[in-house]
């Protein structure tokens, strides 16, 4: 019980969390007014000179002072942003300086009329969306409003004033602000100032003026605002008692299903449902069934869906057949209480019961349904909007006449050789024929020309269209639901095909396309795989951009952008959110921009280009992209990765190299330095002193460790050429025993009584290689063989014929390496302990050869040597057969001796 | 010997290979003049009229290849390269625009001394032209066009002995595989470095005392052959 209490006092988290959000986002204030000319405006400057004289940064974003005196002077006292010249079509508008504002960062920004619409171009298609960027930045912000540019009350007011308001704001711009202050003025002061001119009304508005200026229409107004300011109240209080724990009357938890049709009405099914779950603070979902059959006639679905969108509500398209019975199976799916619907206009072949709203009352054990009369003015709007009517072929027609004609002539032969006492079943033929193949009309057609020729030739009194019988008026009758029945039946099924063939090739296309980024294995053809899947299904130009150090660069497809658009990819970026064309910001530019986004992180943008800036993309389109850009997102996520750790493997294998480079520099370069210095330093000192021998020896050592620097530099310089790519070999005819005796006298010093023994046989073949790379090789193959065996020890370098190649080896005698090892004396810097404690080099000798070798498309490997004794390396070399073996016989013999 | 010493222009920019140089040249009689610039050093080889000219080719200024063509403009003086190991395919091209040899640095003095001497004997050479050629136990005979080992005398195919005559031509000097092949078997030959191989092998395989070993004819990795001068 004790628990439950302190539960129950507990602040609610989100509640918290909404209030705690608020705080660190700008405030919002709105001087919310029953009609223009209450004063909001001077209200507002008013309580912007308070906040000032309190020494608060007020600084003017905009405000419109209409001429009047009093509010340019209350302005004039305040520091103003100036204002952003934007040309539009010739004329040069002021706008609100956005950039300029949040850069200056007061702590309030004045701000009027919230509902303004932004001149194209501009950042934000309404003023709304500024002030919701402000407040993001943490600026308080101070505006107006007219209770008729409220979105959820647009109707109700044009219905009290006949006035249509297109500048709307959305409910939830309002829930935002933190206090509304309402600025009240009776009905009779308001018309006393309009009679003094101190209302400024829009040209265009002035005919209109004397009726909503009326005394009923202002109290009305009047009446809505305090019913609306009062409302927020109660919300505000609600808000407040459930962060601090208070329990109040919990909104039960309840929701609503708006569902929206293509007509007008949806709009202001809309509009109703918000208000009714504004009322009741529960959320609400507006349902749309999409079936084959529905063509979205004038935009007014997705204009009602965007609406419900903006409004707060979550969106959802169904697809079926069946509207009635998807829309049940969704709202028991969702807990949904009540169901909204509109009054339908039921016609007289369709009783209200077979209605959608008919069928859901049917079913509605577990819902409430709410059925609100719509305004039907789509019979209005019918005029200006001409609905693409579906061309009957008129071949059906002709099809259908000849199905009738074939009937008859078969009615015809089955008279003369049969007794068939009602021939009117065979002309049931020809409709069902026509019926099931053309649909309704055509199947009328047929009845209609079966009847004539029926009624013409086979009925008494024949040649005459009189029907004496009432049979065959029944049978026409039978025949017409016959048609109707069967054309439906076909009609629903083929359509019910189509949606399955449309979703099947919707889920086909989204599974070839995961199949087709799922393989792809870098970047680019990641992108590529996006780019040509959006190409195709939505026809036009893709493009993606993806962030390079922070900045937004086109990373694949269309490779150019405006402007404008560049603007919108990166706010797109910046704010994670669509922008650009279909959307609330920046619409000015023909690109949508939608983030590629997974669950951990902002991957990029992906830009698709509208060349019919006029349509907006469909719902179902939306929906497939963000599924598309989601999968992108995780598919360049995955690339990324895996080059990050291939790039941290390589950084990782540099690094290695770089220190071990280091301590070779370090340790393997200072050795033979040190005997240099030790050597020269000695003969300076000692010069006098020391005898002959000593002196030459000294010089000795001198020069052979100056050899052996050489020989260091030489393999640093040949492992960083390997390292970059640059060992390639430049090829020539080479003489295997030149490339020896050179690399011997290379090493002569260094051998230290070591003998080499030689074995080439005089016939081996020329070798097309490198001859300055193969002399390195022999180089080290010998300067190791030294580094591992004693002094007075033997190396035997040979080479032979083998097949195909041409085999070098090296042996030595020292103590070899162990099996396990040998593999590894390839790898850089590996090294083993030397002979007699000997300086073991830098460990590039035979990663060198490897490389050079391998560069001459040859192998090399570590073996036991011979008789079981030292190491020996062989390297097999490719033959490559010259044309002088053919050649030389002939040209050398041939000729005269001397 | 000359009587008057030779005179050494050395370009080069570093002043501690120049300093010992200096001690070696002048130990051995030369006289030596330096240029630390190529623009520097072409002035001073038209003023100072220099005998012999080691050009590094690492300048700070122009490329050493430069300086030996705007020389070579005017001028057949001898022209010894300094240069490094694995730069064989610049010191081809320096040698085909006519420096008479090269060599790689790091350098003893003494291989220094004897690529100068030769040098120096080969200018005078070719001004007096030679009858006979000796060296160690090879002797080469241009007037009677003979060819004797020791006491033995060799003999030579045609091809053989156009090669050798032309190693005697340049005794001691690098000729490079395009130079042999260009002037043996005609230009069009150049890039058959295989015949020439071969024909080297043959050639070895008649004068050198030990053909795996050669003495006479020496191989220069990746630039082409020397003969060998054995001073008596």
């Amino acid at each position: 019980m004790r628990n439950l209490q302190t539960d129950r006092s507990r602040p609610s988290p989100d509640a918290l969390l909404e209030e705690i959000n608020k705080e660190h986002k700008g405030h919002l204030k709105i001087f919310l007014g029953a009609s223009p000319g209450v004063g909001k405006t001077y209200a507002m400057l008013q309580a912007a000179h308070a906040l000032k004289a309190e020494g608060i940064d007020v600084v003017v974003g905009i405000v419109e002072s209409h001429k009047r005196l009093d509010t340019e002077a209350l302005v004039n006292n305040l520091e103003i942003i100036p204002h952003k010249k934007i040309t539009y079509r010739g004329i040069e508008f002021q706008e609100l300086d956005l950039d300029s504002l949040i850069a200056r960062k007061p702590k309030v920004a004045l701000i009027d009329e919230l509902a303004h619409t932004n001149i194209p171009g501009s950042r934000h298609p309404k003023r709304f969306h500024d002030v919701e960027e402000l407040l993001a930045n943490g600026i308080d912000v101070y505006s107006t409003l007219n209770i008729q540019h409220v979105e959820s009350l647009n109707d109700v007011v044009s219905r009290i004033s006949k006035v249509q308001v297109r500048e709307t704001v959305p409910d939830s711009i309002l829930q935002l602000a933190d206090e509304i202050e309402l600025i009240d003025l009776s009905p009779k002061d308001l018309q006393k100032r309009l009679k003094e001119g101190k209302v400024y009304v829009p040209e265009q508005a002035r005919q209109a003026q004397d009726h909503f200026f009326s005394q009923g229409n202002l109290t009305a107004l009047r009446e809505l605002s305090l019913r609306y300011t009062a409302e927020h109240v109660d919300k505000q209080l609600l808000t407040y008692a459930r962060a601090q724990g208070i329990q109040g009357n919990l909104p039960t938890r309840d929701r609503l299903m708006v569902c929206i049709g293509n007509d007008y009405g949806g709009l202001e099914l809309v509009r109703n449902c918000s208000r009714m779950a504004e009322r009741q603070k529960v959320s609400w979902i507006a349902v749309h069934v999409d079936t084959i059959g529905n063509t979205d006639t004038g935009n007014y679905l997705s204009d009602s869906l965007k609406l419900a969108h903006e409004l707060g509500a979550e969106v959802v398209t169904l697809s079926g057949n069946e509207i009635a019975e998807e829309l049940i199976k969704f709202a028991h799916a969702r807990n949904v209480t009540r169901i909204i619907v509109g009054k339908a206009r039921s016609k007289w072949w369709k009783p209200a019961l077979f209605t959608t709203a008919g069928k859901l009352f049917k079913n509605s054990d577990t819902f409430e349904i709410v059925m609100i009369p719509t305004e039907d003015r789509v019979l209005l709007e019918r005029q200006s909007v001409t609905k693409p009517k579906e061309k009957q072929h008129i071949l059906n027609y002709v099809s259908a006449t000849i199905a009738a004609f074939m009937a008859g002539g078969a009615a015809y032969f089955v008279d003369m050789f049969l007794s068939v006492p009602n021939l009117s079943l065979i002309f049931l033929a020809g409709v069902l024929f026509s019926s099931l193949r053309y649909g309704l009309l055509p199947a009328l057609h047929t009845i209609f020309v079966s009847f004539i020729i029926y009624s013409f030739y086979f009925t008494d009194p024949k040649f005459s269209f009189d029907i004496k019988h009432d049979e065959h008026l029944l049978t026409l009758i039978f025949f017409v639901l016959v048609a109707i029945t069967i054309s439906n039946l076909t009609a629903r099924i083929q359509s019910q095909i189509k949606l399955l063939k449309l979703n099947a090739k919707r889920t086909e296309t989204l599974y070839e396309f995961s199949k087709k980024i799922a393989s792809a294995r870098d970047l680019q053809s990641v992108l590529r795989a996006v780019i040509t899947h959006v190409n195709e299904t939505l026809g036009g130009k893709t493009t993606i951009l993806l962030p390079d150090e922070e900045l937004l660069k086109i990373a694949a497809g269309y490779p150019e952008l405006d402007d404008v658009s560049i603007g919108a990819a990166q706010w797109a970026w910046r704010h994670g959110e669509p922008a650009g064309h279909s959307c609330d910001t920046l619409t000015a530019s023909p690109w949508l921009f939608m983030p590629m986004k997974t669950d951990t992180a902002d991957i990029g943008i992906l830009g698709i280009y509208f060349a019919d800036t006029g349509k907006l993309l469909s719902q179902d389109d939306h929906r497939m992209l963000n599924t598309l850009s989601h999968q992108a997102a995780v598919a360049i996520e995955r690339t990324q990765l895996s080059e990050s750790i291939d790039e941290a493997r390589v950084y990782a294998e540099t690094e290695r190299f770089r220190s071990a480079l280091l301590s070779s520099i370090s340790h393997d370069f200072r050795t033979p330095l040190a005997s240099i210095m030790g050597s020269i330093t000695s003969l300076q000192s000692y010069n006098k002193t020391l005898d002959m021998k000593t002196k030459n020896d000294l010089l000795e050592t001198i020069h052979i460790e100056a050899d052996r620097l050489n020989r260091f530099i030489q393999n640093l310089m040949d492992i960083m050429r390997y390292g970059a790519g640059a060992l390639e070999p430049v090829k020539d005819w080479v003489e295997l025993q030149d490339i020896f005796n050179a690399a011997i006298q290379r090493l002569k010093r260094s051998l230290m009584d070591r003998t080499i023994i030689l074995s080439i046989p005089n016939d081996i073949p020329l070798l097309y290689a490198d001859p300055v790379l193969l002399e390195q090789v022999v180089v080290n193959l010998i300067d190791n063989a030294c580094k591992y065996s004693r002094k007075h020890s033997k190396i035997t370098l040979s080479a032979y014929l083998e097949t195909d190649y041409i085999v070098i080896s090296c042996n030595d005698q020292g103590k070899g390496i162990p099996t396990e090892e040998r593999e590894h004396v390839f790898d850089m810097f590996y090294r083993i302990n030397a002979e007699d404690k000997q300086a073991a080099g830098t460990g590039l000798g035979l990663t060198i050869c490897k490389g050079i070798i391998e560069s001459h498309k040859g192998t090399i490997n570590a073996v036991e040597g011979d008789n079981g004794q030292g190491n020996k390396i062989i390297i097999r070399l490719p033959l490559v057969v010259n044309n002088t073996n053919r050649l030389l016989p002939a040209d050398a013999e041939a000729e005269d001796n001397l | 010997m000359t009587p008057l010493p030779a005179k050494i222009l050395v370009i080069d920019d570093e002043s501690q290979i120049r300093r010992f140089m200096k001690v070696a040249l002048q130990a051995n009689g030369y006289e030596m003049i330096e240029a630390e610039t190529g623009e520097e050093a072409i002035s001073l080889c038209a003023t100072a009229h220099p005998d012999l000219i080691i050009l590094d080719l690492g300048l700070p200024d122009i490329d050493g290849k430069l300086v030996l063509s705007r020389i070579r403009e005017w001028s057949k003086i001898p022209i010894i390269i300094l240069s490094v190991r694995s730069k064989e395919s610049e010191k081809v091209e320096l040698l085909d625009l006519g420096a008479d040899d090269y060599i790689i640095k790091p350098f003893g003095v003494d291989e220094l001394m004897a690529r100068i001497r030769t040098a120096l004997r080969h200018k005078i050479n070719s001004e007096k032209g030679t009858v006979e050629f000796v060296t160690g136990d090879l002797k080469v005979d241009l007037l009677k066009r003979e060819v004797t080992l020791g006491k033995v005398a060799v003999h030579l195919s045609k091809k053989e002995y156009l090669i050798l005559t032309l190693f005697v031509q340049n005794a001691g000097l690098v000729l490079t595989h395009q130079q042999i092949l260009k002037q043996v078997w005609g230009d069009a030959y150049a890039k058959e470095t295989d015949y020439l191989r071969v024909f080297i092998r043959q050639l070895r395989q008649k004068i050198e005392p030990n053909p795996t070993h050669p003495v006479y004819i020496i191989t220069e990795s990746g630039v082409g052959y020397r003969l060998q001068v054995y001073e008596r």
